[in-house]
């Protein structure tokens, strides 16, 4: 069940509900919590529950069996063994059928023609999520900065936790493990921040993304030939925007609805299109993606330990599995080589500037830097590519658009750029300050809202990873 | 705790449910049946039905007449004209019963010849060719209908507007499942929303005014006029097969092509509440296809044809909306199809002569 569905509206409060009753009987708590969360992930299809139980069950088994152990063969043996079972996960569900026609297409250059072997398994939603999760687990019992998890119940939940569980954030076992075993009450100031920040998200999401989406930029990357330059990129400014929203604001209702809970979860987005650089972009956008792919794979490789050519190949795998990991397409791979190479070129720099000239200049360069990857993110394949890019180099003006457009592109961007902090800050704080009866009218107009404007029912773009 | 937790979203649903209420009050107090109202006066309806002797009601639809129409009673007569309507919305909305164009036929066809004549207004909100073709099924042989008379198209272009945007959906989503599926069916739920006065509004003003705003298709696809041709050769073998003439009209907009521009922004807001996926001038371009798709169809097959829309299209003071009549627009309609029929059923008897 999506964040913005009839179902959701109906488990959240149920789920709530019950569980601000009895969140004081610990083990009553947590198998609670377990059972929601697989109510959650069914929701979507039901038989893949088994295959996130036994991610659970393989990589809780090997946390405890490698801290109880001392020998360094047989814990590289079972970090290998926890790699091996979850990226096979990935590359079986995920990954088989690119790498499988990849490869018949290559063989074909050389006169070699093998028949397609293809299989119609779905990809099961939120995989790329909690394998990374569980491998975080693993990876930091092998580094000894963890210890295991002695209750499979609380593992199982730290898993499989419903509100970040199919589209992040990725949250780590030595942040969220504590939280779980302490009991955090659902007070009613969480509930408050909790509403506040989902209907930020659902705001962001429904309001923003999803109205870009259908005002224009679907109809401009399906159709770039029926558009001018000034529509094109127009299209590009909205989708940056668009898939700003729908993941930041994802990530919001994730936060919020945890909040509720009285979990903390970490930000996962912290205003990307000021970064001044690409290393500050990769603070601000995914961060816990971000650092996921710094702390495991980055530094594993290296890092910035060696020669030069090492960081810069270090930063180019690095980013080149980060695009990698959010879909099997030639695109992805493009988009992370893109922005690996964008880190390796920019590394030499300063990340930020305290002038303030050189400052707007960064950010400006540094969207616009951005802008370029999301159209390789956005394509469908490399005609759509070329289309698109004749498109803007022929400089054609006038435009298809409508004012709703411009208005909701132009206040998002206004509301993104604008140093306002205390202003952002502000609205939060008085959305929670109301007094309930205002409060109430308040959030059912938004609501109201938020459903008319959800009768036109795109979907959450980062689901599909 | 739980109190003061409890207070805020009970206050969330107080306030939807009053506005609710507010809203669906308005509909009453002008003459409509909104959800909160429906159980009262279905309750008085099914009062006063109980209480009417059956030997009084004049007019179905009844369990033994399933018709918007006068009831006919015993056999049919051997020089009776039985005028079977199959159509949905348009031949109920728009004027009080006796007013609407299927019971307005008889009286045009006897103007200037005089057969016994009577009409089964086989009509109801929101049914769809398919719809049609299953009660034809049903019901014909037992009313014996000398003519079958087709005049619906909105409700099937809706649906494959509808089916057109849910294709285009899937081949997007193709590898992943981000169609979720509820363990527990919602769909009363679902429906009982959707039928409360609120997401009425909310379809036609929020959704609908900014549907207005963005790039919908200028055309239907290919696909989709096929799949229309096949149902209205489905109806013409179900009405054949039934002993009865299939009589095909063509779909008369309330606005041309070319005058598009005027059609009034409620009415365009109407259009996209039913459906998103086409534009104004998308519907308008559908219609001329599928009336092109209709005069192929009745050459092809030999079927009869009343050609609604030379006479009444773009006429805007006949309608209410984009494709309702006022009564005005019925009695227009009435006397097209009355022609259309006499001469129809002359060239019948015509050829049953010779």
């Amino acid at each position: 069940m999506v964040f913005n569905s009839l179902e959701f509206a109906l488990f959240l409060p149920i789920v709530y509900l019950i569980y601000s009753s009895i969140y004081r009987c610990e083990s009553l708590r947590d198998i609670f919590l377990l059972i929601a969360s697989y109510i959650f992930y069914m929701s979507w299809y039901w038989q893949y529950a088994g295959l996130i139980a036994l991610s659970t069950l393989v990589d809780y088994a090997i946390g405890k069996k490698m801290h109880n152990s001392e020998c360094p063969r047989r814990r590289k043996l079972l970090i290998i063994i926890s790699l091996t079972f979850n990226l096979g996960l990935l590359a079986v569900f995920k990954y088989f059928n690119f790498f499988a026609d990849l490869s018949r297409q290559s063989l074909s250059w050389f006169g070699i023609d093998i028949p397609p072997i293809y299989h119609q398994l779905l990809l099961p939603v939120g995989i790329s999520f909690y394998t990374f999760q569980t491998l975080s687990y693993t990876l930091d019992i092998y580094r000894r900065e963890l210890k295991p998890e002695k209750n499979l119940t609380k593992f199982a939940v730290f898993v499989a936790f419903f509100p970040q569980l199919v589209a992040g954030p990725i949250v780590r076992a030595k942040d969220f493990l504590p939280q779980i075993n302490s009991v955090p009450p659902p007070t009613y100031n969480n509930l408050n921040k909790g509403l506040t920040l989902v209907f930020i998200g659902l705001f962001k999401k429904i309001v923003i993304a999803d109205l870009l989406a259908f005002l224009a930029i679907d109809s401009i990357f399906n159709n770039p030939n029926e558009y001018s330059s000034w529509d094109l990129l127009m299209g590009l400014y909205a989708y940056a925007f668009q898939i700003y929203c729908d993941f930041s604001g994802y990530s919001d209702i994730a936060i919020g609805v945890a909040l509720m809970l009285g979990f903390h979860l970490p930000i996962n987005f912290n205003r990307p299109y000021i970064a001044q650089s690409p290393s500050d972009f990769w603070r601000r956008w995914h961060i816990s993606l971000s650092t996921w792919l710094r702390d495991y794979l980055y530094i594993s490789l290296g890092g910035n330990r060696g020669k030069k050519w090492h960081t810069s190949r270090n930063l180019i795998l690095t980013m080149l599995l980060g695009g990698l990991w959010h879909g099997a397409a030639t695109n992805f791979i493009l988009w992370g080589a893109y922005h690996g190479l964008l880190l390796m070129i920019f590394k030499p720099f300063s990340t930020t500037s305290t002038s303030y000239q050189t400052r707007y200049l960064r950010i400006a360069l540094m969207f616009h830097l951005s802008l370029f990857g999301w159209l390789l993110f956005r394509v469908t394949d490399m005609q759509n590519f070329i289309d698109f890019i004749s498109g803007v180099s022929k400089l054609t003006s006038g435009t298809q658009l409508g004012e709703l457009f411009y208005l909701i592109l132009a206040g998002t961007i206004l509301w993104h750029f604008l140093p306002a902090e205390k202003t952002r800050e502000q609205i939060s704080n008085t959305l929670q300050s109301l007094p309930t009866p205002i409060k109430a009218g308040t959030y059912a107009g938004l609501l109201l809202a938020f459903i008319g404007l959800s009768l036109m029912e795109p979907s959450f773009i980062y689901f599909q990873f | 705790m739980l109190k003061s937790t409890l207070l805020f979203p009970i206050s969330i649903l107080a306030m939807l449910l009053a506005i609710e209420f507010g809203l669906e009050l308005r509909h009453y107090l002008k003459g409509y049946t909104p959800l909160f109202f429906a159980p009262f006066v279905n309750a008085k309806q099914a009062y006063n039905q109980e209480n009417t002797p059956a030997s009084t009601k004049t007019r179905g639809p009844t369990p033994d007449f399933p018709f918007e129409s006068p009831i006919q009673r015993g056999k049919k007569s051997e020089d009776e004209l039985r005028i079977w309507v199959a159509s949905a919305s348009h031949a109920i909305v728009g004027a009080d019963p006796g007013s609407r164009f299927p019971d307005l036929l008889c009286d045009q066809i006897s103007l200037s010849h005089n057969p016994p004549c009577s009409v089964l207004n086989n009509s109801k909100i929101g049914i769809d060719l398919n719809y049609s073709i299953d009660n034809i099924q049903r019901l014909a042989h037992h009313y014996q209908p000398d003519v079958i008379v087709l005049y619906q198209m909105s409700i099937d272009i809706i649906q494959m507007s509808h089916h057109s945007m849910a294709n285009d959906n899937n081949e997007q989503h193709n590898n992943t499942q981000t169609q979720s599926h509820s363990i527990i069916d919602l769909s009363p739920i679902q429906k009982l929303i959707e039928h409360t006065s609120a997401y009425g509004h909310l379809r036609e003003y929020v959704s609908g005014s900014i549907a207005i705003q963005a790039p919908l298709l200028d055309q239907l696809p290919s696909k989709e006029i096929e799949q229309y041709r096949a149902k209205l050769l489905r109806f013409i073998e179900a009405t054949r097969n039934a002993g009865a003439t299939p009589v095909l009209t063509t779909f008369a907009p309330s606005h041309q092509i070319k005058n598009q521009d005027d059609m009034p922004y409620y009415t365009k807001l109407t259009l996209m509440r039913y459906q998103q996926t086409l534009s104004v001038k998308g519907w308008l371009n559908t219609i001329k296809t599928l009336n092109q798709t209709i005069h192929e169809i009745s050459k092809e097959q030999s079927v009869d044809l009343i050609d609604i829309e030379q006479s009444m299209s773009g006429q805007a003071h006949n309608y209410l909306d984009f494709v309702h009549f006022n009564i005005e627009g019925h009695r227009a309609a009435a006397k097209v199809m009355a022609t259309g029929l006499k001469n129809i059923v002359a060239a019948n008897n015509t050829r049953k002569a010779s």
